[in-house]
């Protein structure tokens, strides 16, 4: 029963997604109208470390210039969640990182 | 969860990028990493890895350049026992075996929680039974500094030795410029590093001026920190996926994702919720978009070669003097080892400017010394009871006197370095001994060398 209910709510979210990625499709106005609003991306660093630190902030600094930049994505805003990984690159920091990249 | 993610900056560190590389083929997501430097993670197992900086394949390239330039002909590589530290280092063996050089001893260091006591009995190692004076380290930043640390408290930054640290020492110098002034600075005197070159540009010059008020807005109750060469790779890598996007959606591509595939939920049932995991569709595209890049950014141009690896990658060969650094040259793929920023193609134009080497000299180190273990050189000396003059062992001790030892010494000092050697009497002090048999010692191995002592011997006789 649990898994029929599982398979169940994962339907719902992927017709949620198809509905936010423009599954419907434009009426011919050409490509601009399926744009989506926005683009979610994602980071993997470690923010206390020497190379993170300054990354993190480049990063978001970059992200920033592109929003606000009309000649490019324009009407799509890049959305960024970072993932901090502290200072392991060991198993703890490992799976941290799996579940972000595939749950996000 | 509200929407999926198209691409991911980073992993940062190679070793999770190894691992994250697996998934990322299987969701169709690009990983874009900006700092993950291990050679083999371009490679067709992971092929939606990007690697948006430069390959250690290449710094080592460089590194085994700089070993042949001085005529070294063994090194000892101290490296991090993890991808990112092995990896390199087998790059290194392979670029040092292009030139008929190679490195002597790898000797692994612990990535994480590493004791000064590990450290120090490391490196007591190298000093006591090691041959090679050349030190290449590649290490992380985090610990990097203090390996030299204990170096110089064992007397292995005086002159004599070589250290070649890889890139982590000017990412760290630049990031932290208060290094400069601190003690730390004593410790890394005469050490010859690397840093990815980036052309000057007025982009990268107006990010550089902003720089000090971006990172006070991220950390204002800290210190400013400087900026490294990887936040130039880190903001051109948003860029140039931006720009990929932007291609893609103009393509008419879309961003939608399908239910994972059947092979995984067949693996992982209910145990790991990998069902929540969803496949990428224009993933491949949008790959293909990143790899096609050919944008301008803060560290040069972004364009990638067939590899997966970036096109036109060049290092700045570094020497630390005193309160700071000083460029003596560049290296690069097509030109190696070059002066100025762009390479003349005259032969007469100098590869490298001099180097400061630890123990401030100038007089390049000839990169070995005999080991305390090592062998010496062992004289055979025919012990006589007939022309003591010429040789005789004094009474009682393993020493011997009279004019051919004293040549033999005069001419053993006259060598460059130290030699350690040994005589080996033969004789009973008695009777002359024979020579045939004396000779014989030698057919079965004692050592070349006595004929050195023995033909020194005949020929002042003949005087």
């Amino acid at each position: 029963m649990l898994a029929v209910k599982k398979y169940n709510m994962s339907k719902v979210w992927i017709l949620a997604l198809l509905i936010l990625y423009g599954g419907f499709p434009s009426k011919g106005t050409g490509n601009v109208s399926t744009r989506p609003s926005a683009i979610n991306i994602g980071a993997i660093l470690s923010f206390n470390s020497t190379v993170g630190r300054v990354a993190k902030v480049a990063i978001q600094a970059a992200v920033d210039d592109v929003n606000s930049n009309a000649t490019i994505l324009s009407g799509t805003k890049l959305n960024i969640s970072m993932l901090d990984t502290k200072l392991s690159t060991g198993f703890l920091g490992i799976i941290a990182c799996t579940f972000f990249t595939y749950t996000s | 969860m509200t929407s999926e993610t198209v691409a991911i900056i980073g992993p940062q560190y190679s070793v999770m990028a190894h691992v994250i590389s697996h998934i990322a083929n299987e969701m169709q997501v690009p990983l874009l990493s900006f700092a993950a430097t291990d050679p083999t993670l371009t490679s067709m197992q992971f092929p939606y890895f990007v690697r948006t900086t430069q390959s250690d394949l290449r710094q080592m390239a460089a590194v085994a350049e700089i070993v042949d330039h001085f005529q070294w002909r063994d090194v000892i590589a101290i490296f991090v026992d993890d991808d990112h530290g092995r990896n390199g280092v087998a790059a290194l063996g392979d670029k040092l075996a292009e030139k008929q050089r190679k490195i002597s001893h790898k000797v692994p260091f612990r990535p994480y929680n590493i004791t000064r006591e590990e450290i120090n009995s490391a490196l007591v190692k190298i000093a006591a039974l090691m041959e090679s004076r050349v030190i290449i380290l590649h290490i992380y930043p985090s610990f990097g500094v203090e390996v030299l640390h204990v170096a110089q408290s064992l007397g292995m930054m005086q002159s004599g030795y070589v250290w070649i640290a890889t890139d982590w020492l000017t990412t760290l110098l630049d990031s932290d410029p208060s290094l400069f002034t601190s003690p730390a600075i004593n410790d890394i005197q005469g050490v010859v590093t690397l840093r990815m070159h980036t052309p000057d540009s007025d982009i990268k010059d107006k990010f550089i001026s902003r720089w000090t008020k971006l990172s006070q807005k991220e950390n204002p109750n800290q210190d400013p920190f400087g900026l490294n060469i990887f936040g130039l790779y880190a903001y051109d890598t948003v860029w140039a996926l931006a720009y990929a996007l932007d291609a893609l959606l103009k393509d008419g591509g879309t961003l939608s994702f399908s239910n994972a595939s059947s092979v995984i939920n067949m693996l992982t049932g209910d145990i790991l919720h990998l069902d929540a995991m969803r496949v990428f569709v224009s993933g491949s595209m949008l790959l293909k978009k990143i790899l096609e890049s050919n944008t301008s950014g803060l560290a040069g141009q972004m364009m990638f070669d067939s590899d997966g690896n970036l096109m036109h990658q060049s290092y700045e060969i570094i020497n630390v003097i005193g309160s700071g650094i000083r460029r003596i040259g560049y290296w690069s793929e097509t030109s190696g080892l070059h002066t100025e920023e762009a390479p003349t193609h005259s032969n007469s134009s100098e590869r490298l400017y001099d180097v400061i080497w630890p123990g401030q000299t100038t007089q390049t180190p000839r990169g070995w010394s005999f080991a305390s273990n090592g062998r010496q050189l062992r004289i055979g000396v025919i012990v006589r009871v007939t022309f003591p003059e010429i040789v005789s062992r004094i009474e009682g001790t393993d020493t011997f006197s009279g004019y051919c030892i004293d040549v033999f010494t005069a001419a053993m000092n006259l060598l460059p370095y130290p030699t350690p050697f040994k005589f080996i009497p033969f004789g009973d002090g008695k009777t002359n001994p024979s020579h045939s048999d004396f000779l014989q010692m030698v057919t079965i191995g004692v050592s070349i060398h006595v004929f050195l002592i023995y033909r020194l011997f005949c020929i002042m006789l003949l005087c």
